[in-house]
């Protein structure tokens, strides 16, 4: 009953922080008029023309908001997913390395730019981020799969050699960009600004099947999370299992990534925080860490965007604002658990 | 129950053999202890068992049937194991873990029905833990944690139940009462154990059958009464062992001694060999 309250609380927060969010901004816009402008979209009216309201809210700041809780929502729930099928509670949506893909292959559109060596037209800094993605991540699981199949201890060490090789590579485009290491530096820190209408679309459309097959394997995902070997002699295959999950999961951080940059934290600390409240029960992890992730890095987003006085790079706030609360979270339940997750 | 024929088995084609050649049968109805010094293969024979390893030669029967040809899932209604470690890093309370042993009964999108939770009930009370059942499984000690594994594995209502050193971190208290638990199931519902046992003495106690093992071999197998003598004792675990009967006069209890001469070279039967 109390976790059933809390997913109703969380999600209706979600979409008062919507409204409040698109409130914000350079120019005010009071909460009856962004009221009147949604409830005009929703119906499908075309905007007046003429309305600055209207399409500051509608083209700018809605595609953000959304992009922003989808982003948030993803990172919340892989990063709950590859805690629990990792056994690791060190273990986030990064841990494949699809962080250290996404930026090499961004870094790489970026440098190749920079020394005016011409791609096609497609070869956008996206693109070339979700492909650096999924090629790490491929590289990682053939890496991994050995006779055991897809050992957590093997998958995370990979992981970290082949983010290791990718960090240096980075480097290397840092130096070969020279002057222009900024933009670089800018795409690494994750930012949200200049998202379209048809990212917004793309996200949501990969977002709802990946929500729909971690909810459909939450009670697989809790016979794992208390060992590998209970759960093969209740009839689960686990290499199949984090084969499947991990690959979702990855390739939905992958477009995220591809979209907003490389956003730390989130992933980290929503699974955390969420135990903390609600118990290691994953099926009630998946439903709430979506819109606690999404909150959360709403939050981070309109402060850069609204408050500050210039843009801060959203990966930098998402760990200032949720960092010192999950120490604050982390040091009050090690005390009550004796070190429990 | 269980047919062993020629198993071997080894976990890599660069490694030496961990089983070599084992035939063994397993009765239903019977109380198994698996003895042997460390590193004999104890565990491996048990993964073997429950169907987490494939045999690399030789074969498994289960219940007339080719082990293999058991999906993991099917297989999961009739084997349950009590792994040798059970330590669980995230805090699910005693009452989840236990009914994640109705598991392989509980459809996915369904919960746990009236049934389930009445086996849950049955089981926690037997194990004494229903007073823990809110309590975080992060915060018992290892005796209680030991009984939640039971409990767990007791809840897939198998008809075989593997248990791997299952009481040896525990006190005598709790080994006792861990081991009478189990004796009853097989007496009363003829559940069939197998359990690997480090304590000699705590296997004459309960067991019904033996089976010795030394370097992936099979040393002796039977009923208790004809093995449990200090000769194949001595010989399995490389100490001199005497059987005396014990001090209730309803069992025998086994003594030992490191031999005389120069005890550390000679070890138990695996350092001769290898």
């Amino acid at each position: 009953m109390k976790n059933a309250i809390l997913v109703f609380s969380l999600y209706g927060s979600l979409l008062l922080a919507i409204i409040f969010a698109a409130q914000l901004g350079y120019v005010h816009i009071q909460f009856r008029e962004v009221w009147s402008i949604f409830l005009s979209a929703v119906s499908g009216q075309s905007p007046v023309p003429g309305n600055t309201a209207a399409a500051i809210v509608m083209d700018i700041r809605i595609p953000r908001i959304l992009a922003a809780v989808l982003v948030g929502g993803a990172l919340g729930v892989s990063g709950t997913v590859f805690q629990a099928l990792l056994l690791n509670p060190l273990a986030d949506p990064y841990t494949l390395g699809v962080s250290s893909g996404a930026a090499f292959g961004a870094s790489l559109a970026i440098v190749l730019a920079v020394l005016g060596i011409a791609v096609p037209r497609f070869v956008s800094i996206s693109v070339m981020a979700f492909l650096g993605a999924i090629g790490s991540l491929f590289t990682v699981m053939a890496l991994a799969s050995g006779r055991q199949g897809l050992s957590s201890t093997n998958l995370i060490l990979s992981g970290v050699i082949v983010s290791a090789i990718l960090s240096a590579a980075i480097g290397f485009m840092k130096f070969l960009a020279d002057e222009q290491v900024g933009a670089i530096i800018f795409w690494l820190m994750g930012s949200l600004s200049a998202i379209s209408w048809e990212q917004v679309g793309l996200m949501a459309a990969v977002s709802l099947p990946c929500i729909i097959v971690v909810q459909l394997y939450c009670r697989e995902l809790n016979v794992v999370a208390t060992g590998e070997k209970m759960a093969r002699t209740l009839g689960i295959d686990t290499a199949r299992l984090r084969l499947l999950l991990l690959t979702i999961c990855s390739f939905w951080t992958a477009i995220a990534v591809s979209i907003s940059g490389i956003i730390g934290f989130v992933g980290l600390i929503i699974p955390h925080l969420l135990r903390h409240g609600v118990g290691p029960d994953n099926r009630w992890l998946a439903v709430l860490s979506f819109p606690a992730g999404g909150l959360l890095l709403l939050a981070a987003d309109t402060v850069t965007r609204a408050v500050l006085p210039s843009e801060v790079p959203i990966g930098v706030l998402t760990a200032l604002i949720g960092g010192p609360f999950f120490c604050f979270i982390f040091r009050k339940h090690q005390d009550r658990m004796h070190g429990g997750l | 129950m269980w047919q062993i024929e020629d198993l071997w088995f080894r976990y890599n084609s660069d490694l030496p053999w961990t089983i070599r050649g084992l035939s063994l049968h397993i009765n239903s109805r019977t109380f198994t202890g698996i003895l042997g010094p460390n590193g004999c293969g104890k565990t491996t024979l048990l993964d073997l068992l429950a169907g987490l390893l494939k045999p690399s030669k030789g074969k498994i029967v289960f219940d007339s049937r080719q082990l293999e040809s058991f999906s993991a899932r099917e297989l999961s209604r009739y084997v349950a194991m009590v792994p040798q470690d059970f330590s669980i890093r995230f805090a699910f309370t005693v009452q989840q873990v236990v009914e994640m042993g109705r598991f392989p009964f509980i459809s996915r999108l369904g919960g746990p029905s009236r049934e389930d939770r009445k086996i849950i009930g049955q089981v926690m009370e037997e194990l004494g833990i229903t007073h823990l059942a809110s309590r975080p499984v992060t915060m018992l000690s290892g005796g209680e944690l030991q009984r939640v594994a039971v409990a767990r594995a007791l809840a897939q209502t198998p008809r075989a139940l593997i248990l791997d050193e299952a009481t040896s971190n525990l006190d005598i208290f709790h080994s006792l009462s861990i081991m009478s638990v189990l004796k009853r199931r097989m007496e009363e519902d003829g559940l069939t154990i197998v359990a690997a046992i480090h304590d000699v003495n705590l296997a004459a106690d309960f067991c019904t059958d033996t089976v010795f093992i030394s370097n992936g071999r099979l040393e002796a197998a039977g009923a208790k009464s004809e093995l449990m003598n200090g000769r194949i004792v001595s010989r399995v675990y490389g100490v001199n062992a005497e059987a005396c009967p014990d001090a209730f006069g309803d069992g025998i209890q086994i003594s030992f001694r490191l031999p005389k001469e120069d005890p550390a070279a000679k070890g138990p039967t695996e350092g001769i060999e290898g």
